[in-house]
């Protein structure tokens, strides 16, 4: 069946948005933190998280027990607690004799199950006999029509097929499915782990299984019917379309039922969607993959499945289905219960015997008895809830003058009150987070006091909340002044390191840089990994001192191998060895844009070289013997400015036909032609920045974090990132803003630039930024597991400035011990709780390099604020590392485009990390990766717990919980704007991203207006003005409006 | 300017949320549409209220324009594919009538 161009493209349309609810997944080399339920951020939060939970059968709160610890820990606000139950119980009705609120009250802080059985049979006439102790009326005459209903319901409602199959006839279709599926998912998706590889990979993922699918023996002695189902069509999408005809599936439904569909393996199903969509990704481009390919494998494998011959018999299409719950209802009860395994242990064997016989009347006989047992079995049991309710509440007697309408109404409000109580929880955990930091800031009144004096050095550190520690305690050890800045310093860069030849992308995933940053080198440098892969050919160019422009991908990519990628398969992760790392010459960043003229005798350089070889390689001649006029010559006529190549011909005593000929091998294998010229001249034209983009990305910087005057004869760009050994989720540690990165380059590129005379001169012009000519930017690295801080690129510092460099350097190594020691007893609680900040900072260093470590270091864990403002705000409040701080002075930004800058970019990030840790809490084993101790890793992108499972997403135990408890506290990001509230309101809503979650109530948002000292906080749609300081024991409605 | 040839064809041009720029070119190139122009950063106003073009650090929430050239019968099958996604998201496609000189440049290769 060959369907037409509209459907064919609608169906890519449709899978593509039932995909959306599916987060991405980025291949873990560098690991970015994301909302796992970013898809429906769309929705406001309360509802997304029901969606998600129903989505991806997670859990979106926690246990109520673990917020009864909470609770008893003094982490929730109590009073918060009892004013959104008085707020519920003055919603609803009373009931006779009850005290609601204390039931309520009661329940949430000693209960530890919950009260509300779901899907029962008992109605609360049943209850009511069960309480007082009467029997329950029997039923003879069951209406069938809402069993049907909740069979349709249960089965049929945008269900794959095969799971119904699963829950009414005990097969295992759905895992045997999903294993298969994983399993061409590795193949087709290794990037280099396995020394097999899938044989036809180049023509994409569907293509390629289709070819291995049709000749794979174990499906045709297994009787799948793959061939058949294949022979339907040419097109994926036309494999789809047939499939889901035959299922029997109405096309309105389709998008929905993708989605179940997709949900099953949202790890695979989120690294494929990324991968799609990425732009210059190596092996996305060799081996191309989308959803549309996943599906249609997916449901021709599954409709083989279904139709193989063990299976055939059994009902296997929406009709057959709808077909079997309307003429064997009971049975299909009956087996529902039994393989939905729901049912009642007492009478498993005797359904299971009567559903195996098939007598009609038996199974009729055995139904309703079955359903009288699980009617007084549930009816007691929820009666067992209601008196130990009553009994937490002392109001017992009142229970038992209820009447079966009472207990209903009850039943029901018990039962909707649970269904908000996740949120109430959320919302009085974080009343407690809100009360403490508005309490603890010390907002300065906008007006400018007395000029400070000049500090000794300032520092840029990044947002991260890693950063607040180290801050604060360089503050505290002499004449420093920080600021927070996301840590890609705000320049996006696309940037080669030297000896690699592939681009690694330093901002957040949310942009993509346009400017290349070359990293070169003088001196003779060798990695030796990463060359042995290589041909000798290229080996020898990439030596000589071209080195950095040939690794460029385009210009790479003319030799027409592979260099892009193989020469980079990474040995761990394609993360900078350490030993290689060490060995690394000093290096230097090229950062100018290239000029039409330098860019031209680059290429002609390169083609040159190339033309040598490709002499060397197919006519066996000496290099020597290739002089510059023949290669100019074979150029010349390669690029078609001349006709013949006389002196080649001559000089190598060719006859026409060969020379012809070879000219034709240059310009098509090795590229060497007019219209490829151009392309690499435009791929040329990304290196570097011009120097208006220096100056802009310098001033933007600097005038965001509201630092235009008094420079201090030092600035330190700090980035940072992590060391750990033996630890795929190394990256997760990394710079967030530098895309999982490290985030040292950044520093060295604004170091660069802003160090740089004509930039100087321009700030001084055109942003009113004076950088007096003392003041020297140096890029630093702050290791996060060991809170190190190193200088580099020291030996570009003006003599002048050395004498002070003793003092600098010793101040940050006394900020690297005082953040140990006050980070360390946290890591390792049991030992040596007395020790001073030496102990403290050889322990932390220790820990990173421990091969058996799975925990290096608690990285983002416990993060909670993000504060937007100047540092006066958080001065004096020691935040413990759960903050992040940007630095942002509302005065120098009239026009409020940095705020918005940094809302939809830091912050957007920031919510994304918070959400990740959110969602990895509260059910680790669904939104989380689970145990680190069962990981595996799979195709080197990814892990799987054990040998084969979905790709692992989120954060494993052992970064969010410990001991099994959380150590991360889920609450929403609490976000503080320094700023009158016009300002960042309308800063707020002029961005519709920010505006949506905000309003959505994706994180928690709050302004406070210097001048006033007031606070106004987001909230049931409106602003609620705060007076601070805040009285936690009264029950101020705002901070606790649900 | 003697003997210019016109031919008759068809422009889409199709305004998006920057997220969706894969999705859309992704779908065109289904369709074998030979070429396109991409506008990004757009600023105008719509039903979300105002969208501002000058937002430096992120892409996906900046509209942009995708312009297409296509002969007629392609356009019914575009808009079919693009039915779905814009019955849950923001964004507009505009059809009109224009007149191209090379038509080579623009038919795909199953014409």
């Amino acid at each position: 069946m060959n369907i037409a161009l509209g459907t064919s493209l609608k169906i890519r349309s449709m899978i593509h948005m039932a995909a959306e609810p599916i987060p991405f997944f980025w291949p873990m080399r560098t690991f970015i933190h994301h909302n796992p339920l970013h898809g429906l951020e769309d929705m406001p939060f309360t509802e997304a998280v029901e969606r998600g939970a129903k989505l991806f059968h997670g859990r979106t709160f926690l246990p109520r027990k673990v917020y009864q610890k909470y609770l008893a820990a003094g982490e929730i606000n109590q009073f918060a607690v009892a004013a959104a139950i008085q707020d519920f119980v003055g919603n609803h009705e009373r009931i006779n004799g009850i005290a609601l609120d204390k039931w309520l009250m009661s329940l949430l802080n000693e209960m530890e199950l919950p009260f509300t059985l779901t899907n029962t049979l008992a109605d609360a006439g049943d209850v009511h006999a069960s309480l007082n102790s009467r029997d329950i009326r029997p039923v003879e005459n069951m209406n069938l029509a809402d069993l049907e209903s909740f069979l349709c319901n249960k089965l049929l409602d945008c269900r794959p097929i095969y799971e119904a199959v699963d829950t009414l006839f005990g097969t295992d279709i759905g895992n045997e499915l999903d294993e298969l599926v994983i399993r061409t998912c590795l193949d087709f998706f290794d990037e280099g782990q396995s020394v097999w590889e899938m044989p036809e990979r180049g023509r994409g993922l569907f293509a390629a299984w289709r070819c291995v699918a049709k000749r794979n023996l174990r499906f045709f002695l297994r009787g799948f019917h793959i061939s058949r189902i294949l022979e339907a069509a040419d097109t994926p999408e036309g494999i789809i379309a047939c499939v889901m005809q035959q299922l029997g599936i109405p096309e309105e439904q389709w998008i929905d039922y993708f989605t179940r569909e997709l949900s099953r393996l949202h790890g695979w199903v989120g690294f494929i969607r990324w991968r799609s969509s990425a732009r210059r990704y190596y092996w996305a481009d060799q081996y191309p993959a989308d959803l549309v390919d996943f599906m249609a494998i997916r449901l021709t494998l599954a409709l083989a499945l279904l139709n193989s011959r063990k299976l055939k018999r059994l009902a296997h299409t929406m009709n057959d289905l709808e077909e079997t719950i309307h003429s064997n209802t009971i049975e299909t009860y009956l087996r529902h219960e039994l393989y939905g395994k729901t049912i009642l242990p007492e009478m498993a064997f005797r359904v299971e015997r009567a559903i195996q016989l098939g007598n009609k009347e038996k199974l009729e006989a055995v139904f309703y008895e079955y359903i009288a047992v699980k009617r007084n079995h549930e009816a007691r049991h929820q009666a067992a809830r209601f008196q130990e309710l009553a009994r937490l509440s002392g109001n017992q007697d009142a229970l038992k003058r209820l009447s079966a309408e009472d207990i209903s109404r009850l039943q029901n409000i018990i039962a909707d009150f649970e269904k908000q109580e996740g949120m109430l929880w959320l919302h009085a955990l974080e009343s407690r987070a809100i009360g403490h930091l508005l309490n603890g800031l010390t907002p300065e009144s906008g007006a400018d006091g007395p000029e400070a004096g000049r500090p000794f050095a300032q520092a840029m550190f990044c947002i991260d909340t890693r950063s607040e520690r180290i801050r604060r305690h360089l503050e505290s050890v002499g004449d420093y002044q920080t600021f927070g800045i996301a840590g890609f310093f705000g320049v996006p860069v696309s940037f080669m390191p030297h000896g690699k030849g592939s681009e690694t992308h330093l901002c957040p995933v949310i942009v993509t840089p346009k400017n290349l940053v070359l990293e070169i080198t003088a001196a003779q440098y060798q990695d030796a990994a990463a060359i042995t892969t290589l041909e000798k050919a290229i080996h020898e160019l990439k030596e000589s001192v071209l080195a950095p422009f040939v690794t460029v991908e385009a210009i790479g990519l003319l030799f027409g191998f592979d260099m892009v990628g193989k020469t980079l398969i990474p040995q761990t992760y394609n993360r900078w060895r350490r030993h290689l790392h060490e060995a690394r010459p000093s290096t230097r960043l090229l950062l100018d844009k290239l000029s039409r003229r330098q860019a031209d005798s680059v290429l002609r350089a390169v083609q040159r070289a190339v033309i040598e070889k490709a002499v060397e390689r197919e006519f066996g001649i000496e290099p020597e013997k290739i002089t510059d006029d023949i290669t100019r010559d074979v150029r010349e006529t390669a690029l078609g400015r001349q006709h013949r190549a006389d002196i080649f011909t001559r000089e190598l005593g060719l006859n026409d036909e060969a020379a012809y000929a070879f000219i034709g091998r240059l310009q098509g294998a090795y590229r060497i032609n007019r219209d490829f010229s151009h392309l690499q001249i435009e791929q040329l034209g990304r290196i570097g920045f011009t120097l208006d983009e220096q100056v802009t990305y310098v001033g933007t910087a600097l005038r965001t974090i509201g630092l235009m005057k008094n420079f201090s004869r030092f600035v330190l760009l700090v980035g940072h990132g992590s060391t750990s050994e033996n630890n795929p989720y190394e990256s997760a540690l990394d710079c967030g803003a530098c895309g999982g990165n490290h985030g040292l380059v950044s520093g060295r590129v604004l170091a660069q630039m802003a160090n740089k005379p004509q930039v100087r001169r321009a700030l001084r012009r055109q942003h009113d930024i004076d950088i007096p000519d003392d003041t020297w930017f140096i890029p630093a690295f702050h290791n996060t597991t060991t809170d190190e801080l190193h200088m580099h690129d020291l030996e570009l510092i003006p003599p002048s400035h050395l004498v002070y460099i003793d003092r600098l350097r010793n101040g940050l190594v006394a900020a690297s011990r005082l953040s140990a020691h006050e980070r360390v007893p946290d890591l390792t609680p049991d030992e040596n709780q007395e020790t001073g900040p030496a102990k403290a900072f050889s322990l932390a260093q220790r820990n990173s390099m421990d091969w058996s470590q799975v925990r290096p270091e608690w990285g983002l864990s416990k993060n909670a604020y993000f504060v937007i403002g100047r540092r006066s705000l958080t001065k004096e409040f020691a935040l413990h590392g759960r903050a992040f701080l940007h630095s942002y002075d509302y005065r120098t930004d009239p026009r409020r485009r940095l705020l918005e800058n940094i809302l939809t970019g830091p912050l957007v990030v920031g919510q994304w990390i918070n959400m990740e840790h959110y969602f990895s809490v509260v059910d680790n084993e669904r939104f989380g990766s689970g145990s680190k101790v069962n990981h595996n890793v799979a195709g080197r992108f990814g892990v799987m717990t054990g040998n084969i499972s979905d790709l692992r997403t989120g954060l494993p135990s052992q970064t969010v919980l410990k001991d099994g408890l959380p150590y991360h506290e889920p609450i929403r990001l609490i976000t503080v704007i320094e700023a009158p509230i016009e300002h960042a309101r309308q800063a707020i809503e002029g961005v519709v991203a920010v505006k949506k979650l905000v309003h959505n109530g994706w994180l928690r948002m709050i302004v406070i207006d210097p001048d006033t000292r007031n606070a106004s906080l987001y909230a049931t749609e409106r602003w609620h003005e705060i007076k601070l300081p805040i009285d936690e024991s009264s029950s101020s409605e705002e901070l606790f409006a649900l | 300017m003697k003997n210019l040839n016109l031919n008759p064809l068809k422009k889409l041009e199709i305004i998006l949320e920057g997220e969706q720029l894969e999705f859309a070119t992704d779908l065109l190139d289904h369709a074998d549409v030979k070429g396109y122009t991409i506008v990004n950063n757009l600023s105008g106003k719509g039903s979300h209220g105002f969208h501002e073009g000058h937002l430096m650090f992120n892409e996906e929430e900046v509209l942009v324009m995708i312009i297409a050239a296509v002969p007629e019968e392609k356009v019914e099958p575009i808009l079919e594919g693009f039915a779905p996604f814009f019955s849950r998201h923001s964004g507009v496609v505009f059809v009109s009538d224009i007149q191209v000189t090379r038509l080579v440049k623009f038919q795909g290769s199953r014409d």
